[in-house]
């Protein structure tokens, strides 16, 4: 069996399984496609990290929602178990897709962008990949987790994480080189990686 | 055979199974009440759950690694609740599943797809949606998806708890069809279940075993502390209260009561049933 059907086979087995409800991030990605191409750089680098790569919290949530269905967990954990690496490799690989698209249009009219902007976008994916993943573990329940998860999302954009006790993950003022933006990047990266540890940590035990 | 040696499980300080020794073979059922350590003991002995001390062995092979029973191509365990992927129908489940247990080929996955369909009885309600399956259809998908990838060992929870007399005589045969050519182990407190079906069996209680052996054997526990008396159907109320009742059977207007006795009598005459020994065994430990 070649890895290249394996994956067709999964995402199709996400359209039965999940239907419209799956391609959520590919509609905002065509909304965002609208937008971006007539907004500011520095507009569309906002809506790119709070409307767009926050999705893969969605994606992640929706994979592991048969999990925690009553009677389901102790048949599908082993699968999950053995395929959860391939699944998050082709997420983010339709991420990735959607991102260069986004990002090329950002950047249509000659303009660059300083390496830590890549970098903070990519500690944002992983953020929210993984703090979806431990949400739904930790919560088991997909209602719960969605609601956190937008809450926590909203609430960030709102109140552009003045509100927070802690440092926030989206950058809403200046692209350019600041500590403060690098110590930001380094506290997503380090909460990114606390998450996926929580979350493999509750799938992997017994 | 499956052997457990010295099985311990411990939750933080509450240990659940306390030096379980079993040996398991034909169709093995596990009787014990509610929160004996049955499901605990299953899940080990799939590899769901870790263990905490001992061993278990298949066919003289130790197949414990790290602390849980590395048995994912020998074993099939079908949990009490089984339902999955209620939006889909059981044909999409089970070629999905036989797609990830790495069943090659798309020919060859359809055909085991029809072959456990078959063999479970569902060819009919191939194309039903599970959440439209009855509670014993829906377990029996659960069989055909452990089929797919043939287990020589199958696991069985509580399989005919909450079924329908039909459904349970339907999944009774098909549990023991099953035990022509798998070794079977079945948990259940339906006593009646595991006298139809088993060949051997363990009793649980609090995390400890209380009896392993042939039901012939289990039934003899009760040999002499069974006793039976007729009464009138009037004075059956005071008689319900006691509870060394096991037995109530009709004749007419006189009704037959069978109790156990704490003490052996020598003028008991009554052959005792499965769940007499069952008793027997639960009453003795108190």
């Amino acid at each position: 069996m070649s890895m290249l059907f394996l994956i067709k086979h999964l995402f199709s087995f996400d359209w039965k399984l999940h239907k419209t409800a799956i391609l959520l991030p590919v509609f905002m990605f065509f909304i965002l496609l609208v937008h971006i191409s007539t907004a500011s750089t520095a507009s569309s680098l906002r809506v790119l990290q709070t409307a767009f790569l926050p999705w893969i919290a969605w994606t992640i949530i929706l994979h592991l929602r048969p999990l925690f269905d009553e009677g389901a967990r102790d048949t599908l954990l082993p699968h999950y178990r053995k395929w959860i690496f391939l699944d998050i490799l082709r997420y983010t690989a339709i991420f990735l897709g959607m991102y260069i698209v986004l990002i090329g249009i950002v950047l249509r009219h000659g303009d660059s962008l300083l390496p830590i902007v890549y970098i903070h976008h990519v500690s944002i994916f992983l953020f929210f990949l993984f703090f979806g993943m431990a949400l739904i573990w930790l919560t088991k329940n997909f209602e719960f987790a969605l609601s956190i998860l937008l809450m926590y999302t909203l609430l960030e954009i709102v109140t552009k994480g003045q509100f927070m006790p802690w440092p926030h993950v989206f950058q809403f003022e200046t692209f350019e080189f600041d500590p403060l933006f690098v110590s930001k990047i380094g506290t997503t990266f380090i909460l990114a990686i606390f998450f996926m540890m929580m979350g493999l940590f509750q799938m992997y035990r017994r | 055979m499956i052997e457990l040696k010295q099985i311990t499980k411990s939750y933080r300080k509450k240990t659940v199974l306390d030096d379980v020794s079993l040996k398991i073979e034909g169709i093995y059922g596990l009787l014990g009440p509610n929160g004996a350590g049955k499901t605990t003991l299953m899940k080990i002995l799939c590899g769901l759950t870790s263990l905490t001390k001992g061993d278990i062995q298949i066919n003289g092979k130790s197949v414990v690694k790290r602390k849980h029973a590395d048995v994912s191509r020998q074993v099939g365990f079908l949990p009490q609740d089984f339902n999955i992927y209620p939006e889909l129908t059981a044909k999409d489940v089970l070629l999905h599943l036989a797609l990830l247990q790495g069943i090659p080929g798309e020919t060859e996955r359809r055909k085991r797809v029809e072959e456990v369909l078959q063999r479970v009885n569902l060819l009919e309600q191939a194309d039903t949606y599970m959440r439209e399956l009855s509670g014993g259809m829906r377990r029996r998908v659960g069989i055909a998806q452990l089929l797919l990838r043939k287990p020589q060992i199958l696991i069985f929870d509580e399989p005919t708890a909450g079924l329908d007399i039909e459904e349970r005589i339907r999944f009774r045969n098909l549990l023991r069809e099953l035990g022509e050519d798998h070794t079977i182990v079945i948990s259940s407190h339906i006593v009646e279940d595991i006298e139809f079906l088993c060949t051997k069996i363990g009793i649980l209680r609090q995390g400890s075993i209380q009896f392993e052996g042939t039901p012939k054997e289990l039934k003899s526990k009760a040999n002499g502390y069974l006793m039976r008396t007729i009464i009138p159907t009037e004075c059956l109320s005071s008689w319900m209260k006691d509870d060394r009742v096991v037995h109530l059977i009709e004749h007419g207007n006189q009704v037959e009561v069978r109790y156990l006795e704490e003490v052996t009598e020598s003028s008991s005459d009554v052959e005792p049933r499965l769940i007499d020994g069952y008793l027997k065994i639960m009453r003795g430990v108190k």
